[in-house]
């Protein structure tokens, strides 16, 4: 199907020519979904939400010839951003205080005199942990590490200056090994019962 | 955050970690996608315009914004002030022009015709400062007014010299007269000697 065709078939609405594109691109956007969401219920009203923008801004592209897929790669990490972003009660407020239901709050590495190997974490702590950060700080730390955007380039994206993406950064990084060392602890004392 | 802090994890492993953990697909998704997602809308289809991103500081803007008002509403202020100086410095010269009647005064035909006569005996050209001689003496006595002057030299006398006659001593002190003017002769009316006797009824002085 040519770039062409498909931009009818979309203007049209047809159903099933966007059942395939969410079907083939649906791994994907799930995979950003997840790790851009602080839970799965979040990740799968995310993943409608941009679906859906990114189609509406396919259709206003001068450019027909433009492959979907290449053109979703990039469309979906912004309208992601701008999902995120959205939710005011939860990104601006969270970003300065701790996220709520931390009881234990004791992040002492030597305080059972364990080493922690970070590198054989279950890829479930891993989406655990990055879950449990505080938005701004998930945003950073997966546009950085994740996607490779460079600072400069995520403060365009977030509307940031440079230096607080910089501060954000290192805090994300911070609390997200503090998490894989909380969550770790308790998958091996969930493993001990 | 600790200072003791130490950054240990890989994070090209978490990169493939994150990248590679996906969700699966099912009909469900497919119908909760149906359920909640917009209908495009044709008036989407405008394009957009992207307008570039332009980082401006808000005091820079303010800034901007008030030289703007204030260099607004100078060069209205501007408009309507005339800054040049309050003497110009044009001098307005009036052009006279060079009419002879512009200097003679209106003249009734009377002394037109009284003029005329003066004029046959003294042409105006030959009015002459002549000076008159003046004997000087010591005393200063009072004039007295007689017919034929004194020859005393210890009087002040004054010699009525014709009008264009030259002094012949010129060594003395002179004192100059000066020139005579046409006069005008005006009309004068004759006086009337006949003056009505009028008696008031005067009291009668009782002489004691």
């Amino acid at each position: 199907m040519s770039a062409n065709d498909l931009f009818i078939l979309l203007s049209k609405n047809d159903l099933n020519t966007k059942k395939d594109l969410f079907e083939a691109n649906y791994p994907f956007m799930s995979s950003v979904a997840i790790r851009f969401s602080k839970n799965e219920m979040q990740a799968k009203q995310m993943v409608i939400a941009c679906f859906d923008s990114v189609i509406q801004n396919f259709l206003l592209l001068k450019n027909r010839q433009s492959q979907f897929s290449e053109f979703l790669k990039t469309a979906f990490l912004t309208e992601a951003v701008k999902f995120i972003k959205a939710i005011r009660n939860e990104y601006y407020v969270a970003s300065t205080v701790y996220a709520p239901g931390e009881e234990n709050k004791n992040y002492n590495l030597f305080e059972n005199n364990e080493i922690i190997d970070y590198n054989t974490a279950a890829p479930s702590v891993v989406i655990k942990s990055i879950q449990g950060l505080v938005p701004s700080q998930r945003l950073v730390f997966n546009l950085y590490v994740v996607d490779g955007y460079q600072l400069p380039e995520i403060a365009e994206i977030l509307e940031a200056s440079e230096q607080t993406v910089k501060s954000n950064l290192e805090k994300a990084r911070y609390h997200f090994q503090k998490n894989i060392e909380k969550n770790l602890k308790e998958s091996k004392h969930e493993q001990a019962l | 955050m600790s200072r003791h802090f130490s950054y240990e994890i890989d994070e090209r492993r978490i990169r493939i970690l994150l990248k590679e953990n996906t969700l699966p697909f099912s009909e469900e998704t497919w119908k909760n996608y149906l359920q909640q997602s917009k209908p495009i809308d044709a008036t989407t289809k405008i394009p957009q315009l992207n307008l570039p991103a332009i980082s401006i500081s808000k005091p820079a803007l303010l800034t901007g914004v008030f030289i703007i008002l204030v260099g607004g509403f100078t060069f209205l202020i501007a408009k309507f002030v005339d800054f040049s100086g309050a003497k110009s410095n044009i001098n307005l010269v009036r052009e006279v022009k060079p009419e002879p009647d512009n200097y003679r005064l209106p003249q009734s035909p009377e002394i037109e015709s009284s003029k005329s006569i003066t004029e046959n005996t003294q042409p105006k050209d030959s009015i002459k400062t002549e000076p008159l001689t003046v004997l000087e003496t010591n005393t200063v006595q009072p004039i007295i007014s007689s017919p034929q002057p004194s020859t005393n030299s210890n009087t002040l006398q004054v010699t009525n010299l014709p009008k264009n006659s030259v002094p012949e001593d010129s060594s003395n002190k002179t004192v100059r007269k000066k020139p005579k003017k046409e006069v005008e002769i005006m009309e004068s009316k004759p006086l009337n000697t006949n003056i009505p006797l009028i008696t008031p009824e005067e009291p009668e002085l009782e002489l004691k």
